[in-house]
């Protein structure tokens, strides 16, 4: 009773003011790491730009990307055309704008089917192992000692390189990364407790697999995914410098590049293939500085 | 009392290369409806491949129940099919692990798997599932189980998690909750708090609790029923009452002796001489034969039986009725 003169305000009932009532999502914690790394941030900020004004090409650009003028060809960067045109007074800036689109579509298009194929092979080869292990792995193995870059020119030549057939045949050639990777993870993932512990309550072997165990792989998986984009983009860059991407008139940095493949042009008018040539570089660096990004915030064992 | 699961002659054998390693050989045992029995010995005596036989978890290959029936209300578990079996894990018999730190998912939120189980086997709507849930954290003793189901395990301490884990184990009122060593990793305090629980919980649903475990304190508290293995057979089963009163088998007699005690002047602590042989490598007679104190010569030229002496069982030819003289 001698005590009921002190008052007890409401700090002294919070037993440490530090702990915080709503926990850090991992979310959250991903993306207070990924702000440290300056690069990645950069990295990020510049893709966002180039996918946007590539997603927003029609409304951005004061031209069609088919549109020639033969009077304004090879004009370098002025207020009409900002970065200059190409050798049939083609404005460069829309030509690039549309390029994005396909580059940028290319990349993640046969990323996304790498994913789907490389997970579902990787996943099943890790959590059943065995024979299933072996036969899906050995069948990885065939795929990589195939050089990946005369199939591409061979499967090129024989059917249209149309963007479809494009992302299709990347995917194909793509995915035993993913695979791999995937097949590690699960290898250490199925022996944990957790998927004990969730046989032991009747889960099914699909829903393991999917609901609890991939969840659990998915930070390399982003990561190796990011870094895999930016190559296929090269890639495809390289196969339409030799002339056997998409044709033109549709425009891509690659072919840009390949159609500025020429003495007079690179004398006159080097804007040309600068500009795709640099875009190329800043979105593949951009990837994979994100992918390095990503690979810090997303592994747990990183220091804070 | 009716038996709620029998095994009968259960032999789950690994097979490496050529050998063949009988990790459980022919065990025999009934857990009957509402009891809690307890399966102890040392490590490598069986123990968890049995539990793991009944829920038919067993990593196969190399390991195969080659014999023997596990009758479950009657019906074979060894019989039935996978799918089947998915139905009956978690809904009639569920398990928990010694491991709470590592036995949830981290990346899913605690009540996502609790829900989980729920809308599999009671077929429940999610936010049914998700109302169910929130009982079965309260039930387990949470207070701010509102809260807390939408966080990740990596929040929690280790008697808490262990907690979630009864609580998924429960949430669908099973017959039978095996529990494998499911204090071990806990300190002594949360131990009594975890035990209690189990305890309070098998009391309330009527569920039966078959308890793995090496620790004979824990057995005292909470078991009604005593199993003692030794590689990979049953060597002695009575009720608690008789088994902490006067045990039969020697290895029993020598786990006992293996408990510190705080009275008395021991100086040093027994312990069982030698180690568990491994099962490739198994002696002809009686397997304990090379580590008993008392073993003579039958010991070791021929196998004892299981032998019922009334209300208790134990595998000694000390206890054989033709070596009552000795």
């Amino acid at each position: 009773m001698s005590q009921s003169n002190v008052e007890i305000t409401q700090e002294d009932l919070q037993l440490n003011p530090n702990l915080k009532d709503k926990p850090d999502t991992l979310t959250r914690i991903f993306f207070q790491k990924f702000m440290m790394n300056k690069l990645a941030v950069i990295g990020a900020v510049v893709l966002f730009i180039i996918i946007l004004s590539a997603v927003f090409a029609p409304i951005i650009s004061p031209y069609s990307f088919e549109q020639m003028n033969l009077i304004d060809k090879l004009k370098p960067p002025s207020s009409d055309y900002w970065l200059g045109t190409d050798r049939y007074g083609r404005d460069i800036f829309t030509r690039l704008l549309f390029g994005g689109q396909v580059s940028l579509l290319v990349g993640f298009g046969s990323v996304l089917g790498a994913l789907i194929i490389g997970v579902s092979v990787g996943a099943l080869a890790g959590y059943y192992g065995g024979i299933i292990d072996a036969i899906l792995m050995r069948f990885v193995d065939i795929v990589i000692s195939i050089p990946s870059f005369f199939l591409l020119i061979t499967i090129v030549t024989i059917f249209d390189p149309s963007v479809g057939n494009l992302i299709l045949i990347f995917a194909l050639t793509s995915w035993t990364s993913t695979a791999r990777l995937v097949r590690g993870e699960f290898l250490t993932l199925r022996s944990r407790e957790f998927v004990l512990a969730s046989k032991t309550i009747g889960t099914k072997s699909y829903k393991i697999i999917f609901s609890h165990i991939l969840p659990n792989a998915m930070g390399p998986i982003i990561v190796s995914a990011t870094l895999l984009v930016g190559s296929v983009i090269l890639a495809e860059a390289a196969l339409s410098y030799f002339g056997l991407g998409i044709s033109p008139p549709t425009a891509t940095w690659g072919n840009m590049l390949q159609d500025a493949q020429n003495y007079t042009v690179m004398k006159t008018a080097p804007w040309y293939p600068f500009f795709p040539g640099l875009l190329i570089l800043l979105t593949v660096l951009s990837f994979n500085f994100i992918g390095d990004g990503l690979r810090d915030a997303l592994d747990p064992k990183a220091i804070e | 009392m009716t038996a709620l699961l029998e095994l009968k002659n259960l032999k789950t054998h690994f097979q490496r290369r050529k050998t063949t390693i009988p990790a459980v050989d022919g065990v025999d045992l009934v857990i009957n409806k509402g009891e809690t029995v307890a399966l102890v010995g040392e490590s490598g005596s069986g123990k968890s491949i049995t539990s793991l036989s009944i829920m038919r978890l067993i990593p196969s290959p190399p390991g195969k129940i080659v014999d023997g029936e596990i009758l479950f209300n009657g019906n074979d578990l060894v019989k039935l099919s996978d799918n089947e079996m998915c139905k009956i894990r978690g809904n009639d018999i569920s398990m928990i692990f010694q491991e709470p730190m590592t036995s949830l998912n981290p990346v899913l939120t605690i009540g996502e798997q609790i829900i989980e189980v729920l809308m599999y086997h009671q077929k429940m709507s999610k936010n049914a599932a998700r109302q169910k849930a929130v009982e079965m954290l309260e039930l387990v003793g949470f207070s701010r189980a509102k809260a807390l189901i939408d966080d990740y395990p990596h929040r929690l301490s280790g008697g808490m998690r262990q907690r979630v884990m009864i609580a998924i184990a429960m949430s669908c009122n099973p017959k039978l909750l095996i529990a494998d060593e499911p204090t071990t990793a806990l300190d002594v305090t949360i131990q009594a708090q975890i035990l209690d629980l189990m305890k309070e919980l098998s009391k309330k649903y009527d569920t039966s609790i078959l308890l793995i475990t090496h620790d004979l304190g824990v057995v005292s508290e909470i078991a009604d029923r005593v199993v003692v293995m030794y590689c990979g057979q049953v060597v002695e089963e009575a009720s608690v009452d008789d088994l902490f009163e006067e045990p039969l088998h020697p290895y029993t007699n020598g786990l006992m002796g293996s408990i510190p005690s705080l009275d008395g002047d021991v100086d040093r602590l027994y312990s069982i001489a030698g180690t568990v042989p491994p099962p490739e490598h198994f002696p002809v007679g009686c397997r304990f034969a090379p580590r008993c104190p008392h073993a003579f010569d039958r010991c070791r030229n021929e196998a004892p039986a299981l032998q019922r002496k009334g209300s208790r069982s134990v595998r000694c030819f000390l206890h054989d009725d033709k070596e009552a003289t000795v």
